[in-house]
């Protein structure tokens, strides 16, 4: 319920953040540098292969999380050795 | 206090973001900074009082077979060490105190949002910022204090060419410090985008009401959808606690087992 | 949005939520150890009940294993009482029987015996008679009574 969609938001915003914070970085390195727009540019695209990274790693960490669900949904043989008292 | 300029803002009677602005109860300034008692602040205080109440009624007694208050205490309990266990290992069991308190009060802050009048403590950027920074903080804080300069190899992921270096570092830089901005913005945005959708459907339901006639039956439409989306945001106001606390003890493992 | 107002909305949040979050925290921090306390002492205690329900069925377990064995013992000791008791039996028997054949071929010798001396006896009667009868009859025939010794001779002699 509202899983996928919450997902989804997830990986969106990992992408986001990855640019915001790239192109941030970029930012102050122009306003140190006087390199304007260059650190910009660079940043934001540097910013962008880190988001996709981060989706990447999200996904991964997703299927991951998912393959451990399905072994622990396995039907398991009860273990009835329980001895009885006599 | 500018009340009147913000009030003139954003008081549109009843409009969907109405319901997050912080309005002064007790105004407090110390060195003129505005350390204002608010609606904001008092829920704080009243998650804080509600989570104390819960803990310490629940153990009062601390009986071998637990009643049911015990056992939701106990419950919440070992879900956290579960998770602390699962993603940390016995290494982070001087985290649980930490991973508890903060899920538990997000857990609150979420769930107590979604009450009529109420004020929803986490659907504010500063709050999930204030919370993320701080963890962040105490990632780098905790992996320098336990492994040193090896820590920063962190950023370094085994198996790195040389000549891919120079690309490498700045991206892994980066997706670190997108972490704090991915972990606030989650659970602010959830909060948020709920509660004006909840908002909006409120609305929908009070104006087609007013209209009358034919419009006041059609207003069981969003009536309907409300109640759904409520469930929802149930839901979503739990996981996102859940979501929260995860992460933070996905962060700190990076910072107290050094994988790489 | 409001919570985009930073300069309004941030600082004294940040203010309270450190406020309220830290003593939250030492709170749980305080409380805590109490129910990782509780679920500790339950796991102990059950712990501990099992063992003793574990240890006690060993000893149910070590006690029908010895009675059974004393079942079994008694039941041993009692065959080879029986089989004792029939060995005494029949030694017993077989003395008893052995006495009375003993004592039954001594009467049969003493019986015998005392029948050939009778027989003897008897013997020596006949002798006697068959004299004095020799004696009569050759009387009766000659008119002569024969002397005793001749008559005997004669019996002697046609015996043998």
């Amino acid at each position: 319920m509202g899983n996928a969609f919450a997902q989804g938001t997830r990986l969106a915003l990992e992408l986001v953040a990855g640019i915001l914070v790239g192109a941030a970085l970029g930012y102050f390195l122009d306003s140190w540098l006087g390199s304007s727009p260059f650190g910009m540019i660079g940043g934001f695209l540097l910013g962008m292969v880190a988001g996709f990274v981060n989706l990447m790693r999200a996904v991964n960490q997703e299927r991951a999380k998912v393959s451990q669900a399905e072994v622990a949904a396995l039907p398991r043989v009860e273990d009835d050795d329980e001895e009885s008292l006599f | 206090m500018s009340k009147t300029t913000t009030k003139k803002v954003y008081s549109d009677v009843a409009g969907p973001l109405e319901q997050f602005d912080i309005k002064p109860l007790y105004d407090i300034n110390v060195a003129g900074y505005d350390l204002s008692l608010t609606n904001s602040s008092a829920w704080m205080i009243g998650i804080l009082l509600f989570v104390w109440a819960f803990m310490f009624f629940g153990m009062r007694k601390a009986e071998l077979v637990p009643g049911r208050w015990q056992s939701m205490v106990e419950g919440l309990h070992e879900f956290v060490v579960g998770m602390v266990d699962e993603n940390i290992g016995p290494k982070g069991r001087s985290f649980v105190p930490f991973i508890f308190s903060l899920f538990i009060f997000i857990l609150v802050a979420n769930v107590a949002g979604l009450l009529p009048y109420s004020f929803t403590v986490t659907s504010h950027i500063a709050v999930t910022f204030a919370f993320a920074a701080f963890i962040f903080v105490m990632c780098i804080l905790i992996g320098i204090f336990r492994h040193g300069f090896a820590w920063f190899g962190f950023f370094l992921p085994p198996g790195t060419p040389w000549y891919l270096m120079p690309l490498i570092i700045p991206i892994e830089i980066i997706s670190f410090l997108s972490r704090p901005i991915t972990l606030s913005v989650r659970l602010f945005a959830n909060m948020t985008a709920g509660h004006i959708l909840l908002k909006i459907f409120a609305g929908f339901v009070v104006s087609l009401g007013v209209a009358g006639g034919i419009w006041s039956v059609v207003g069981v439409l969003p009536l309907a959808m409300n109640t759904a989306l409520y469930a929802l945001e149930l839901i979503v106001a739990i996981v996102q606690a859940y979501v929260f606390a995860l992460l933070t003890t996905v962060y700190l493992n990076d910072s107290i087992n050094l994988e790489h | 949005m409001p919570q985009f107002d930073f300069a309004r909305v941030a600082l004294p949040q940040i203010i309270w939520l450190f406020f309220s979050f830290g003593l939250l925290f030492l709170l749980m921090r305080a409380m805590l150890p109490k129910v990782a306390g509780v679920a500790e002492r339950r796991a102990s205690t059950i712990g501990g009940d099992l063992d003793a329900a574990d240890k006690a069925r060993l000893d149910a377990e070590t006690r029908r294993e010895a009675y059974e064995a004393g079942i079994a013992k008694t039941r041993t000791d009692a065959q080879g009482l029986i089989e004792s008791a029939k060995a005494d039996a029949a030694k017993a028997n077989e003395a008893k029987m052995k006495a009375a054949d003993e004592a039954a071929a001594a009467k049969i010798a003493a019986a015998e015996a005392e029948l050939s001396k009778q027989r003897d006896a008897a013997l020596v009667k006949l002798d006697a008679i068959a004299v004095d009868a020799t004696q009569d009859v050759v009387e009766r025939l000659t008119g002569t009574r024969p002397a005793m010794a001749a008559a005997a001779a004669a019996v002697a002699q046609a015996g043998s």
